[in-house]
């Protein structure tokens, strides 16, 4: 049976989108949102509390979003959380190279509130299946 | 009547919205002085990566704003900067300039 979406830890340098994002999710989407400001306090918050899908910019300074997924899949605690990358350039080669990292889905910025939701609800359903 | 629940969720959405738009005119100052800087020495290396940078963030983040065509140009911006090479920048001030003025035109 498939497991009901209620933790996301978003992860995002750029404070107001993290805002934004945080605040809808939870007031639209009904979600509990954890978030994170850089990679490194992504991965301690995650190890405090496994989200149950993590939302991850790529482009952030120190530690980007690709490195971030890659100390997510190293870690035997983490490394089966599903992680969305999400980036202002997404090209269809970029998709696939992100999904070629382990990402197991990518969305676009920006982002209208409602698709956020339904894109996120989408690659949950296909994490799922796919895991079956 | 809006619940109080709406009300708080569009008061926070105009707070944030004012946060943003300040982060914005902050990031166009710095890109005003990266344009100053480079009318005596040209673009560097470096100013172009920052220049890089701020465009890429404004891409990700102005059309959840409202900011769509500061967005877009972002964008444009941010994939001219990785197309060319560091010698043909004759597009680099201009594009900066339409981009300032667009926010400005925006606000």
């Amino acid at each position: 049976m498939k497991k009901p979406l209620r933790d996301i830890l978003i992860v995002d340098d750029e404070a107001d989108l993290l805002r934004l994002a945080q605040l809808c999710l939870e007031t639209l989407g009904g979600f509990h949102v954890a978030s994170a400001a850089t990679g490194r306090q992504a991965l301690d918050c995650a190890f405090a509390n496994p989200p149950d899908l993590v939302l991850l910019d790529v482009m952030m300074p120190v530690m980007d979003g690709p490195t971030t997924l890659a100390a997510f899949r190293a870690d035997a605690r983490l490394k089966g959380v599903p992680v969305i990358f999400m980036t202002a350039r997404v090209r269809a080669i970029e998709v696939d190279d992100y999904l070629a990292m382990g990402a197991d889905g990518v969305i676009a910025k920006p982002y209208a509130a409602d698709d956020l939701l339904r894109q996120i609800r989408e690659i949950w359903d296909r994490f799922h299946a796919d895991a079956v | 009547m809006p619940t109080p629940s709406e009300d708080d969720f569009a008061a926070e959405l105009v707070e944030i919205r004012r946060s943003f738009m300040g982060s914005v005119e902050a990031r166009m100052v710095r890109l005003r002085e990266l344009l100053t800087a480079s009318d005596t020495a040209g673009w560097t290396l470096e100013a172009e990566e920052e220049a890089r940078g701020i465009a890429h963030k404004l891409a990700g983040s102005c059309g959840s704003f409202g900011f769509a065509a500061v967005g877009d140009a972002a964008l444009r911006l941010e994939e001219k900067l990785i197309d060319a090479k560091a010698a043909s920048q004759t597009f680099l001030s201009r594009d900066i300039i339409h981009l300032i003025a667009l926010f400005t035109q925006s606000e």
